[in-house]
């Protein structure tokens, strides 16, 4: 709410309490009505800065929002002292979004006067938001000044110090608040008490005192309510100071609270020292955990990681590890045991160990889904090893003996996506689909490879079974987006991104081929431009929703504190902080970025072709009117099919796509990896793209740190000399000599840290480099 | 392979929301997931593979993650080889968002909260289990009964939980199996049409008391007296 | 598990795939679409198998009455009876067990909810048609107390393609 001070000197005009009734229907929502009076008073007197403002705001909530930045910019230009102005501002940028602009105009209210102290908490949050922790504490600070009866107040203040890594300021806070409230908790502020407990204790540590992290947490003990954290912290703490005997204790008593949690068990034998002691101790270790938690499968599993394949111990192990799970029917035996496959000579004894099962053990079995099974491990066994041939037929022997059994058309499907048999492993996968309805996962797997066949149609309508479709809707693709379905959107873009293509080698076929079709080839053209639009609409639709999660924080800065969380709190915030690092964003980001690179070449070329000749074009534009009436349906049924939401203004990603085409594409896509330069540092593509945008871009020096920065994540694992940097060294100091506008000292300082970085490229023949960095 | 249970944190959530679209009929935006972590953290669960030192994930899912239908280069030559596997070290996590990190991968979770509606007629503090779900290549080995434990087992001690609710489809056998035969839950009522599709619902509900709910005890083991020497 | 390994269970809209699955690799006869989906009909005595929660069998049976005899597979198939008719037998339509899940006992499971079903019917009879040349079937039936009728229906399974398209009726008194 916007407070006005009554009777201040600003409101002394006929304007002025014209405004403040304004303000008022403003804040009741009413904002047609709040307009009409403002607009009375601009017409008194179109510079009262406040109506200027309010109308900017007003206009935004009637939908007329193209009218409203202009009048706040005109406000804060007339009267940028003036904190209502600055307040109502910092509400306008709040509302579009635009934390940045928000927090200047919220803050230049507080400056300016504003006596209205929620500006400071809203203020706060936006600070959040853009990470102006710097600036943060003080306005979590002035607001505790102001409301001092609240816990929340100090936790956020204490949250503020916390992200400035001031670590003594954050636990004198939260130990101050402690103090004060310890008499006056009641039953409800029991679990709040214990998580700030937790939360003032995690500080202490990570300001590299464990010490002291462990007295205060034995101190805290009758506080602490999460029983699972006290026992990580204490473990850990006790670790940290050798208190190794002590830490095996709490270990063991983790693992009586969660025996399937495979950390534990390293640890414990960290804290055990076992880990240099002799083979026998160990396995002797793991029985007997595995007699205190028979269920589990970590103590089972982990002593065939240690003990070396050569060991007799190893084949017994393996086998009581495996066998049981055939027996039982465990779906995943194959993938349990698929890791230690990475030493081949284990590899060997399992693969011993089934097939012996197989040829003399399944037959005298009486359950015959044993039988099933062992072919199903034995079918992934050999797909692993891409033979291919016996891979098939041990699970056609499989789906022979158990035609009724889903999972093993989940596996024939993989084969014959191995085998490229892209359709069938779709048409076999839905075939096992049919088997079950009710099952999503299959559901899943079965969409998943109709889109890696671009059947997408087929596809879309078979994950429609499981989505609200709305009446008037063919099909629920409105609903995957509005859920959220990353997977289905990403699979759809990468579909259409292959269809485009495939029709662009048609169009290369068509144009070489002897004769003319006009017709035909106008269809791949325009086939090209929808399914690139689609890709473009569909990549950009996880864009938006990753836009959607970063923005999920917001109401958090405020919540949690008031809850009581704010140890999931700050976790919350550094994940927030690499979300454009995650799996789904950086595929997202690898599919546009070879679309931009490839429209940059043909806006490229364009060009040079439009000097030559732009006659041809115009010639191409008469059409039979019957013609164009019949493509009409045909889009509108295709728009049906492919609409993102209620009434799309852009469903086929046509205008995206002409609006890029029309911009500085390269520049586009720099915007869109800007993030990764921080929150994706250790990804080869961040490197690779950016060193390519760079190169084009010309500059240069951007272009070689890229370089380093790459040549620094693949020379990580080992001292590989990887390809993907040589060919860059070369290509990018070709370039350079190439260049006739460059900086002549750019150049030289380039050249110069090029062979300081990669010493073989001065002393070498280019084909010399480049044959010894191919990996 | 390794797989481990462990308490769900915020990093987890996309991958916990990328299992439940592909195993459940009922979805949830994000922000929910956010809720529920930021609101009651100690009430949820997950599963998930892990990588151990010497080992290069790599399964059933996980050759399917990355968008161009993979090329013959990765199918060419699977035997590992050193080489290979720097390479593969080098290379960028997967595109597949059931990963939180290499090798590591969301294979099942249990989304808990505390009952949070005032208007609820029941003031007793209780829980509720809002989803579960393991995905189905990782079925029979008892992870979503060892999930809803420690759910259970956590939401007690933190949240002093005196009962737990869930609501379960009619027609889901394994789901009721496990809630009634391995749980203990009992049946309180069936909610007509409670389901988007018009499915019925069974409310289950299962009175909670610390002591007998320490997960392990169901493995009925030998009990750890923590003071024996384990490597004797 | 502590559930009986071999349980039986309804058929269902979702499941109705495992049905045509099992009737269509043990089955040398086909059946319409619509003889399926008709299936999910509350009036239809239709039960599966499922082994160690995988579902392996299936059977499906009707009521008819034995003064209207159809002599072809697809007439029979076809038959439905009329409200008017009051019925005196169940007529087993199609029966399977997957090769690989027999000898455990499922068959007889389902025989007998089959026999159950008549007897809640008030009918006392079940028969069938089997394949004359379908030796280890017909064996089975006789082996749970059907008798074969000396009869030969001739060209029975005529249009189904089958070499040698005769076949006997067993019948089961209850």
């Amino acid at each position: 709410m916007v407070v006005a001070k009554k009777g201040s000197p600003i409101f002394q005009s006929k304007e002025d309490a014209n405004f403040r009734e304004a303000l008022k229907l403003y804040d009741s929502k009413q904002y047609k009505k709040a307009l009409k009076l403002v607009d009375a008073n601009l017409k008194k007197n179109s510079n009262h800065a406040e109506s200027l403002a309010l109308k900017g705001c007003c206009n935004h909530f009637v939908g007329n929002k193209s009218e409203a930045e202009p009048y706040i910019l005109k406000a804060i230009q007339k009267s940028p002292e003036n904190y209502l102005v600055d307040h109502l501002a910092g509400i306008y940028y709040r509302t579009v979004e635009n934390y940045e602009e928000a927090a200047k105009w919220l803050k230049a209210a507080n400056d300016n006067g504003s006596p209205n102290k929620p500006i400071l908490r809203d203020l706060s949050f936006m600070q959040t938001q853009i990470r102006d922790y710097k600036n943060l504490k003080d306005s979590r600070q002035q607001y505790l000044e102001n409301q001092p009866g609240y816990r929340a107040n100090w936790t956020a203040v204490a949250v503020a110090h916390h992200l400035n890594k001031e670590y003594s300021n954050a636990v004198s806070t939260l130990t101050k608040i402690e103090g004060i409230i310890r008499e006056h908790l009641t039953e409800a502020d029991r679990y709040e008490q214990s998580e700030c407990a937790l939360y003032k204790n995690s500080i202490i540590a990570e300001s590299g005192d464990p010490a002291k992290a462990l007295q205060t947490l034995e101190d805290d003990k009758d506080e602490i309510r999460d029983g699972l954290s006290y026992l990580e912290y204490k473990a850990k703490y006790l670790l940290m100071l050798n208190g190794y005997e002590e830490a095996s204790v709490e270990y063991r008593k983790l693992l009586q609270r969660n025996s399937d949690n495979a950390g534990y068990y390293h640890l414990l034998e960290l804290s055990l020292g076992s880990i240099s002691k002799p083979l026998e101790t160990r396995i002797k270790l793991y029985e007997k955990l595995s007699k205190f938690y028979p269920k589990s499968d970590p103590p089972k599993f982990l002593p065939l990681t240690f003990i070396p394949a050569s060991n007799k111990a190893f084949e017994t192990k393996a086998r009581e590890y495996i066998l049981p799970q055939l027996q039982r029917g465990v779906p995943a035996t194959f993938v349990n045991v698929k890791p230690l496959y990475k030493n081949h000579q284990k590899l060997k004894v399992i693969e011993k160990i089934v097939t012996e099962f197989f040829e003399n053990e399944v037959g005298k079995i009486a359950n015959p889904t044993v039988h099933v099974w062992t072919l199903y491990f034995l079918a992934q066994h050999y797909l692993y090893l891409n033979d291919l041939e016996k891979a098939s037929k041990f699970i056609d022997d499989a789906l022979t003996h158990s035609p009724t059994l889903v999972e093993l058309y989940i596996l024939k499907a993989k084969v014959l996506k191995h085998q490229k048999e892209y359709v069938a492993a779709s048409d076999i996968m839905n075939e096992g689909r049919e088997l079950d309805l009710q099952d999503r996962f299959i559901n899943t797997k079965a969409t998943k490879y109709y889109f890696r066949a671009n059947r997408v149609d087929e596809a879309i309508n078979t994950i429609s079974l499981f989505t609200k479709v709305e009446d008037g809707n063919v099909n629920g693709c409105k609903d995957l987006h509005l859920m959220q379905a990353n997977w289905v959107l990403i699979e759809s873009a990468e579909a259409y991104s292959r269809l485009y293509h495939e029709y662009q080698v048609k169009l290369e076929e068509l144009k070489n081929s002897e004769d003319e079709n006009e017709e035909l080839e106008k269809d791949v053209v325009e086939n090209i431009e929808i399914y690139r639009g689609l890709a473009l609409k569909r990549f950009n639709a996880i864009i938006k929703i990753f836009k959607l999660y970063y923005n999920d924080q917001y109401d958090f800065h405020s919540y949690c504190m008031r809850r009581g969380t704010p140890r999931d709190y700050i976790d919350t915030l550094k994940w927030e902080d690499k979300i454009h690092s995650t799996p789904m964003y950086t595929r997202v980001l690898k599919g546009l970025s070879s679309i931009y690179f490839e429209l940059y070449d043909e806006q490229i070329k364009k060009k040079e072709d439009d000097l030559e000749d732009n006659i041809k074009i115009k010639k191409a534009n008469k059409k039979q009117k019957k013609v164009k009436a019949q493509a009409n349906k045909k889009k509108s049924e295709l728009i049906a099919k492919v609409e993102s939401e209620k009434d799309d203004a852009d469903p086929l990603g046509n205008k995206l796509l002409t609006d890029l085409a029309e911009s500085d594409i390269i520049e586009d896509l720099y915007l869109l990896f800007k993030p990764l330069i921080e929150e994706g540092k250790d990804l080869r593509l961040t490197w690779e793209v950016l060193y390519k945008i760079y190169l084009i871009q010309g500059k240069y020096v951007l272009a070689l740190q890229a370089i380093k920065s790459l040549n620094k994540i693949l020379t990580a694992a080992d001292d590989f000399k990887f390809k993907a940097v040589g060919a860059k060294v070369v290509e990018l100091s070709e370039t350079l000599s190439k260049d006739p506008k460059v900086n002549a000292a750019i150049a030289k300082v380039v050249e110069k840290s090029l062979v300081s970085t990669f010493p073989q490229f001065g002393e070498l023949s280019k084909e010399a480099f480049l044959e010894i960095y191919s990996k | 392979m390794g797989i481990t249970i462990r308490q769900a944190t915020i990093r987890d959530i996309q991958a916990m929301q990328n299992a439940n679209l592909q195993n459940l009929p009922e979805n949830y935006l994000l922000k929910y997931y956010m809720y529920h972590i930021l609101s009651w953290p100690q009430a949820s669960f997950v599963a998930t593979t892990y990588d151990y030192s010497e080992d290069v994930d790599d399964d059933e899912e996980d050759d399917e993650a990355n968008g161009e239908v993979e090329q013959g280069a990765e199918d060419e030559n699977k035997k590992p080889k050193v080489h290979d596997r720097i390479i593969e070290e080098v290379q960028d996590p997967k595109g597949d968002p059931a990963y939180i990190a290499k090798g590591e991968k969301i294979i099942g979770y249990v989304l808990g909260k505390m009952e949070d509606d005032p208007e609820a007629a029941d003031k007793t503090p209780h829980g509720h289990i809002t989803s579960l779900s393991v995905m189905r290549t990782y079925r029979r080995m008892g992870l979503a009964e060892k999930l809803m434990r420690q759910s259970l087992y956590s939401m007690t001690e933190s949240f002093k939980a005196e009962y737990v609710s869930l609501n379960v489809r009619k027609s889901n056998r394994a789901a009721l199996h496990l809630y009634r035969d391995s749980l203990n839950f009992e049946v309180t009522s069936i909610e007509k049409s409670y389901y988007q599709d018009g499915e019925d619902a069974y409310a289950m509900k299962l009175l909670l008391k610390l002591d007998e709910l320490v997960p392990t005890k169901a493995q009925k083991g030998e009990i750890d007296d923590f003071t024996s020497d384990l490597l004797a | 598990m502590g559930r009986d390994i071999v349980s039986l269970d309804d058929l269902t809209v979702n499941n109705l795939g495992v049905f045509k699955k099992i009737n269509e690799v043990v089955l040398p006869t086909s059946y319409p679409e619509q003889w399926y989906k008709d299936s999910l009909n509350a009036d239809q005595i239709v039960k599966l198998a499922y082994y160690s929660e995988l579902p392996v069998a299936a059977i499906k049976a009707k009521t008819i009455n034995t003064s209207h005899k159809a002599g072809t597979y697809e007439h029979m198939q076809q038959q439905q009876i009329n409200s008017k008719i009051i019925p005196n037998a169940v007529y087993i339509e199609s029966f399977a067990v997957l090769p690989a899940y027999r000898g455990v006992g499922i068959g007889k499971k389902l025989l007998d909810f089959i026999i159950e079903e008549t007897k809640n019917k008030f009918v006392h009879e079940i028969l069938l048609h089997v394949h004359i040349d379908n030796k280890t079937t017909i064996e089975w039936y006789e082996k749970h107390g059907f008798i074969k009728d000396d009869d030969i229906v001739k060209d029975y399974y005529k249009a189904q393609g089958l070499e040698n398209p005769d076949a006997y009726i067993l019948t089961l008194k209850v």
